[in-house]
């Protein structure tokens, strides 16, 4: 519970679940490849976008 | 719709350059691409010879040329609203179209096109602001790119899908200009006739107008609907945002909150008050690059922190909700 009060902390977590979810959910039958992308594109956000918080957080960068 | 603020007659803005106005994100892609060597003009002849002639043409045969005996109310608009942006009068054709819209088209000798419903739809203050809006873009010289991005939406994409693949982000960041431009013409709409309710108005009528019921539209709930969409956040945020990015026009709420936000910056009254940039002052293109690059940022990490907040709210609940549900107690967060 801790970890997630951390800025980004949430934001990147659901981006490494999806992105290792990706796999999975492409061998969903006639929607898997539809659902493979969003989930990339998600993950993307997600770990583009928690990481730069994180690293904010941590860092002070861009303050 | 009865005009709220007292209307005055708007002060000229003598020798003022389109950079007073310019969002700083337009002025800064207008900027580079007028650095590389040859783009221009390379580009103005290709436009030029294929396009700019015979649009014009095109105009002069079917649709009214508007002039001192020809609809001479709009003219007189038109005359106002140059004079105020001292510029010169460009040549204003009224065409008959159902569709509301106006638009200025040309680089070498741009001219205005008001479509016959936009006419029928709005009085002569928001006519004045729509004039603004249009000798805004060809002040800004917009005409040159926003045809480059018309000329890549009509025939890459549909025609040559891999090629239209390639270019897509070529695409997207000339859509994100051309949001941009529409946003800086705002502004000098609202310059050119100095009525924030007109140059409100103007939007709410564009949006959802409806004839001979335009004395029922009220622009303070327009506002409220502006602030409402602005503040989404979570999903609806995410649909916001992928709603917008293949638009070449921001949504008119958008723009309605733009100006306002302009007008609150203070930067609106002090170009009213005589503080602006004179023609042929320069200013170095790096510092605009600087300005759009820390607005980019800003924007980024805003998108990014309320996506943060969302997850975070859904996690813990889904946490809480486990918890309550295997052991009957709940952890306060």
């Amino acid at each position: 519970m801790k970890l997630l009060k951390i800025p980004g902390a949430s934001l990147l977590l659901v981006g490494v679940v999806l992105f290792v979810l990706r796999g999975p959910l492409y061998g969903i039958p006639a929607i898997g490849g539809m659902l493979r992308t969003m989930a990339t594109i998600l993950a993307g956000f997600g770990i583009i976008g928690g990481g730069y918080l994180l690293l904010r957080a941590v860092t002070g960068m861009g303050r | 719709m009865a005009s709220k603020t007292p209307v005055t007659a708007p002060v000229t803005l003598t020798n003022i350059d389109s950079s007073s106005w310019e969002h700083q994100t337009d002025r800064a892609a207008l900027g580079a691409l007028q650095q590389i060597p040859g783009f221009d003009t390379l580009l103005k002849k290709v436009v030029g010879i294929f396009g700019e002639k015979n649009i014009a043409t095109i105009y002069q045969a079917a649709a009214v040329k508007v002039g001192p005996t020809q609809y001479p109310s709009i003219h007189e608009s038109l005359v106002k609203v140059c004079a105020v942006l001292d510029t010169d009068v460009p040549p204003l054709y009224i065409s008959q179209t159902p569709l509301v819209n106006a638009g200025a088209v040309g680089m070498d000798n741009p001219f205005i096109v008001l479509n016959s419903s936009l006419i029928e739809l709005m009085g002569p203050a928001e006519i004045e602001a729509v004039l603004g809006h249009e000798v805004g873009h060809i002040m800004s010289e917009h005409s040159l790119y926003r045809t480059l991005l018309f000329l890549i939406l009509d025939f890459s994409a549909p025609s040559m899908p891999i090629v239209g693949q390639a270019i897509l982000p070529i695409m997207l960041a000339l859509q994100e200009w051309s949001r941009k431009a529409e946003i800086s013409c705002d502004r000098a709409g609202l310059l050119a006739t100095q009525n924030l309710d007109a140059a409100m108005a103007m939007h709410a009528i564009m949006a959802g107008g409806i004839r001979g019921r335009i004395d029922e539209l009220d622009i303070d709930a327009f506002i409220e609907q502006s602030d409402e969409y602005r503040e989404a956040t979570g999903l609806t945020a995410y649909y916001r945002m992928m709603a917008t990015i293949g638009r070449s026009h921001p949504f008119p709420v958008i723009r309605v909150a733009e100006l306002r936000n302009w007008v609150d910056s203070g930067d609106y009254a002090a170009i009213v008050g005589g503080e602006y940039r004179q023609r042929g002052d320069a200013r170095p293109v790096m510092d605009d690059v600087k300005d759009a690059g820390r607005e980019f940022s800003d924007r980024a990490a805003k998108v990014f922190e309320d996506s943060d907040r969302y997850v975070n709210d859904a996690l813990l609940n889904f946490i809480n909700a486990a918890k309550d549900r295997f052991d009957g107690t709940s952890t306060s967060v």
